[in-house]
């Protein structure tokens, strides 16, 4: 039995050294709208894990993920427009993350504590994305409406001794992101794995019972979704080099594709969220450019048959079959 | 200065867009109490019971009427069809019921898209005149008739669920339902029976509607919000709360629409949901 468990460490461990590596020689091969690709799909699996931390672990059902996404991207994007000063990059980011985290506690302060049951969240995530892109739009003189965030420098980041690395460059992009992933997929399986992982598997399965271990459950589930609002609006100021800033981004449309990504790759693994973004990104790059109609509708009937048939997706599958999720 | 007409229009504005309110969250609200699912649907059961008027006026006669009267069995059918094949498989995951039902939306936005296009629509209003009210006020006649129109549905659910034995069944669902399926009622037929009722009020409302706005595929979409935010102030469960919860966001909304602009009425509907969550988790009139 040990040896048994010995053996699949192992064969996890070499399975996610070929995966990196696999990343990291990717740009030597492709295209660079190849290149591109992939570094947008990796900002998007960033979005993904982030919202596994919420739904997967904790049971908490958001619709809300593009907003903090969106809020990321132009926290980022708007700091370097009206500054016009490539340097302020890393202030950028860190307001990418802080931006969206106040939000989520403003937001989950009042719907937490008023005990009110998930499906509450889910449908005021959902009118708070849908409303939050209207006012972008209307915010025209600032956001530039419908027409989106251009005219702004490229991000840079700028090391000590005088090296700066221009975002531009689709390669130093694609390894800043990758890098970004893989740090992002350390940290919440570090969470997933602490005892307060532990507490939020424990929301997750009887929100009463951690109440009465004398668990604040409102204050919890309120840690959580600060930490993933904060990652998704991080995964959203990479997502200014790598892919194009519009309100589009808030649309409710991506935050149903977060979900799907989700729930095809596998809720509760982590990993899933990233397989399932890759998985339906390609599909989409492929599809999506001459029936977008039609893929959409695709999307609804993945989600609906997801749902209905196979709710453990692809790496809940896989764990459960061969006892741990392969790359975890 | 505003003039007193002005104001009166405006609070006639804010009357009719509370009636339309207290339609579609009634039809959630139904749907909720009795089966404790929200549908994310609901707002797509509306766009099409809009375009059943317009596909009835292009395709088959042109008639207005004739669009509202079809309006609500195409949709209460789509109610039937919806509960049988999805709601069905899970009353006993409500957090899985609102992805079911939101691609359910998703997959009607696009199935209309296709069938009708994705352009606007224009359905023509039946009377055009307006009506010379008090004080020198004119106010459109069909904005009036919408609001009649809706006070009979509405005492016709009323009169449904309190006077005939089906509603009786249906409320010793709600309140019992274990007890209910003891006695004999068959609780799968009042599911059933309930969200296609539920789905067709939100079609009628959609079709008396769709001459005052412009109808596309996606608009229902606000109108689900809406609804729910009603739900909310007003506390599910409660009858009497649809009606108080739709004339505050409805009054909300019509007042600083007009002073502000529509999209900052959102806004400040949106927070005083929020807040409104956070204060009385159960609703403004949860009590009732």
């Amino acid at each position: 039995m040990r040896r048994n468990e010995h053996e699949k460490y192992r064969i996890n461990l070499i399975i996610n050294v070929i995966a990196v590596l696999l990343f990291l020689l990717i740009p030597l091969t492709g295209s660079s709208y190849h290149v591109i690709l992939i570094s947008k799909i990796m900002t998007f699996a960033m979005l993904a894990v982030s919202l596994d931390l919420m739904w997967g672990y904790t049971g908490i059902f958001s619709f809300g993920h593009s907003a903090f996404f969106g809020l990321g991207a132009y926290s980022l994007g708007l700091l370097l427009k009206y500054t016009d000063s490539a340097g302020l990059t890393y202030l950028g980011l860190a307001l990418s993350v802080l931006a969206p985290m106040v939000i989520a506690l403003a937001l989950g302060y009042f719907v937490f504590y008023g005990k009110v049951s998930g499906v509450y969240f889910g449908l005021i995530t959902l009118a708070f994305t849908s409303i939050l892109q209207q006012l972008f739009i209307t915010l025209l003189k600032y956001t530039g409406g419908d027409n989106g965030l251009y005219g702004f420098p490229y991000p840079e980041l700028r090391f000590p001794g005088g090296l700066a690395l221009p975002l531009e460059n689709v390669y130093i992009l694609y390894y800043f992101v990758l890098v970004s992933l893989i740090v992002f997929y350390l940290i919440s399986r570090a969470i997933v794995n602490s005892s307060f992982g532990r507490v939020m598997r424990g929301i997750k399965d009887n929100e009463g019972r951690m109440e009465f271990f004398g668990y604040s459950v409102p204050f919890c589930k309120l840690v959580v979704f600060a930490i993933s609002a904060g990652m998704a609006g991080y995964a959203g100021a990479l997502f200014v080099p790598a892919g194009f800033v519009s309100p589009s981004i808030f649309s409710l449309l991506l935050s149903t594709q977060i979900l799907v990504w989700v729930a095809v790759g596998g809720r509760g693994t982590l990993i899933g969220g990233v397989v399932g973004a890759f998985l339906l990104n390609y599909l989409e790059a492929f599809l999506s450019s001459s029936f977008v109609n039609v893929w959409l509708l695709l999307i609804s009937v993945i989600l609906i048959s997801s749902v209905l048939f196979w709710p453990q997706g692809i790496m809940g599958f896989l764990k459960e079959k061969y006892g741990t999720a392969f790359l975890g | 200065m505003i003039e007193q007409s002005q104001v009166i229009v405006q609070v006639l504005n804010g009357i009719s867009l509370s009636m339309i309110l207290v339609l579609i969250s009634l039809s959630l609200m139904i749907i909720f109490g009795l089966m404790g699912i929200i549908n994310l649907a609901h707002g797509e059961m509306f766009m099409v019971g809009a375009y059943t008027v317009v596909a009835v006026n292009q395709f088959v006669v042109h008639s207005f009427w004739i669009g509202v009267l079809a309006a609500p069995i195409v949709v209460g059918a789509l109610g039937l069809v919806m509960e049988r094949s999805l709601i069905k498989r899970l009353y006993k995951r409500p957090l899985e019921t609102l992805l079911a039902t939101w691609g359910a939306s998703i997959a009607l936005r696009q199935i209309v898209k296709l069938i009708m296009g994705s352009g606007h629509k224009m359905v023509l209003s039946p009377t055009r005149g307006a009506i010379h009210l008090f004080a020198g006020v004119e106010y459109p006649a069909y904005r009036l008739m919408i609001m009649g129109i809706t006070i009979i549905i509405l005492a016709s659910i009323f009169l449904f669920l309190f006077k005939t034995n089906i509603g009786l069944q249906c409320r010793t669902v709600i309140s019992n339902r274990s007890m209910a399926s003891a006695l004999g009622i068959n609780t799968a037929f009042c599911d059933s029976f309930v969200f296609a009722l539920g789905a067709a009020v939100a079609g009628i409302a959609g079709a008396i509607m769709s001459p005052l706005i412009t109808v596309n595929p996606e608009m229902g979409l606000s109108f689900l919000a809406r609804s729910f935010f009603v739900v909310i102030l007003g506390g599910l469960g409660s009858l009497f709360g649809v009606l108080g919860g739709a004339g505050i966001i409805g009054g909300t909304e019509a007042f600083f629409s007009y002073f502000i602009s529509p999209v900052i009425a959102q806004v400040i509907v949106l927070l005083l949901a929020i807040v409104v969550i956070r204060l009385k988790p159960n609703g403004l009139f949860g009590g009732l």
